[in-house]
């Protein structure tokens, strides 16, 4: 837990005063408050949990370097903290995409403790399949899905992380939802399809 | 679970997506994130300057990159003229050629928000072709010392001032 004894009703605006001010508490108060979206969103970009830990260690480092940058005039803080996650995870993402691996695909990253282990087993390898299949979207589709679907964000909000206009957010979503569409019924005909010659494919 | 439109036969996405939604928010960032977090807020952090200014000292960086590799291949260039003989033979080189130039080679852009250092190092004269840097005598064994530029992320941005070691650093 992080913030120390301070009331959890306290405004972003005035932890972020706070610690502009030097005071632990209030930076690790913002801290405890956004870390798990930034890291969700970094996760789902990068479709690895290590280097979603690093990139969410970043994000904070970053904005504890320059917390007086922040403008509470331009938008509110967590949108302010998932535009550098975006920056930051999208750096990583070209820079290790050759190191990227699909750790997304094994079933036991979900996070689900069901009750029945057969229906707990499907709705794991539906998830996994699922997170796959957003890891194959290009960039620019994921990051609107992901906060639009996955972080459930308003558009003007996505709009505002992203850079773009609300409408090109809609058309993204629209576009990127029919790529994903094709890619869950690409993988679940490949998981049924059995592999008496499992083939390997690779490019250099 | 409900996966599949019952009407269509496909995947029901926004089903799909919420289940995907929910296993998601469940999710926290690793324990020992919060503590690096906490111990980069206890060090002594260096004075920062305004956002002007850095941008302004990163054009400026930029444009004494730009001179410094023309400086570079300008010595080349004078170095490889010096080596043809009055007959018109190459002479070997046993010496390293890189003086006290500097080089600026871009090893990856640097954030919009992101602070960078610089760490001298000490470095066999050969691991330079690694950055790409050429070398006129690639035998000769001396080390050299270089100036890396070092991103947040640990990635080198660039290299400058290349320069011998000399012997009394030894």
């Amino acid at each position: 837990m992080y913030g120390g004894g301070l009331d959890p009703e306290v405004s972003d605006a005035e932890l972020l005063q706070r610690a502009n001010a030097g005071e632990r508490d209030a930076f690790g108060a913002i801290y405890g408050r956004y870390q798990h979206i930034v890291y969700r969103f970094a996760r789902a970009m990068t479709g690895s949990a290590d280097v979603a830990a690093d990139v969410a260690q970043e994000v904070f480092v970053t904005f504890m370097r320059d917390l007086g940058r922040y403008d509470a005039a331009r938008g509110a803080l967590p949108t302010y903290l998932y535009g550098i996650a975006r920056n930051i995870s999208r750096h990583r993402l070209r820079r290790e995409r050759r190191f990227l691996s699909m750790e997304s695909i094994d079933a036991a990253s979900s996070n689900g403790r069901p009750d029945d282990p057969a229906n707990g087993l499907a709705t794991a390898q539906t998830i996994a399949r699922l997170r796959v299949a957003l890891g194959m979207l290009p960039t620019r589709y994921r990051e609107v899905i992901v906060l639009s679907e996955l972080h459930e964000l308003p558009g003007p909000v996505v709009a505002e992380i992203v850079g773009i206009s609300a409408s090109a957010v809609r058309s993204r979503l629209h576009r990127g939802r029919r790529m994903l569409k094709v890619r869950i019924q690409r993988l679940e005909t490949a998981a049924m399809r059995p592999a008496a010659h499992p083939t390997m494919r690779c490019s250099v | 679970m409900k996966t599949r439109d019952p009407e269509r036969g496909e995947p029901d996405l926004d089903e799909l997506l919420r289940v995907l939604a929910d296993d998601d928010a469940r999710v926290h960032a690793p324990a020992e994130v919060g503590p690096a977090v906490m111990a980069m807020w206890d060090a002594p952090r260096a004075p920062t300057r305004p956002t002007t200014a850095r941008w302004v000292s990163r054009v400026w960086l930029g444009r004494a990159a730009a001179v410094a590799a023309a400086a570079v291949l300008a010595v080349a260039w004078i170095v490889a003229r010096g080596n043809i003989g009055a007959g018109g033979a190459a002479v070997s080189h046993t010496t390293l050629p890189i003086s006290a130039a500097t080089t600026g080679l871009m090893v990856g852009p640097p954030l919009e928000s992101e602070s960078l250092q610089i760490v001298r190092v000490r470095m066999p004269r050969g691991a330079l072709r690694a950055f790409g840097i050429a070398l006129l005598d690639p035998e000769a064994t001396a080390e050299v010392e270089v100036d890396v530029v070092v991103g947040e992320d640990g990635f080198p941005r660039s290299i400058r001032r290349v320069q011998p070691v000399s012997a009394g650093h030894q």
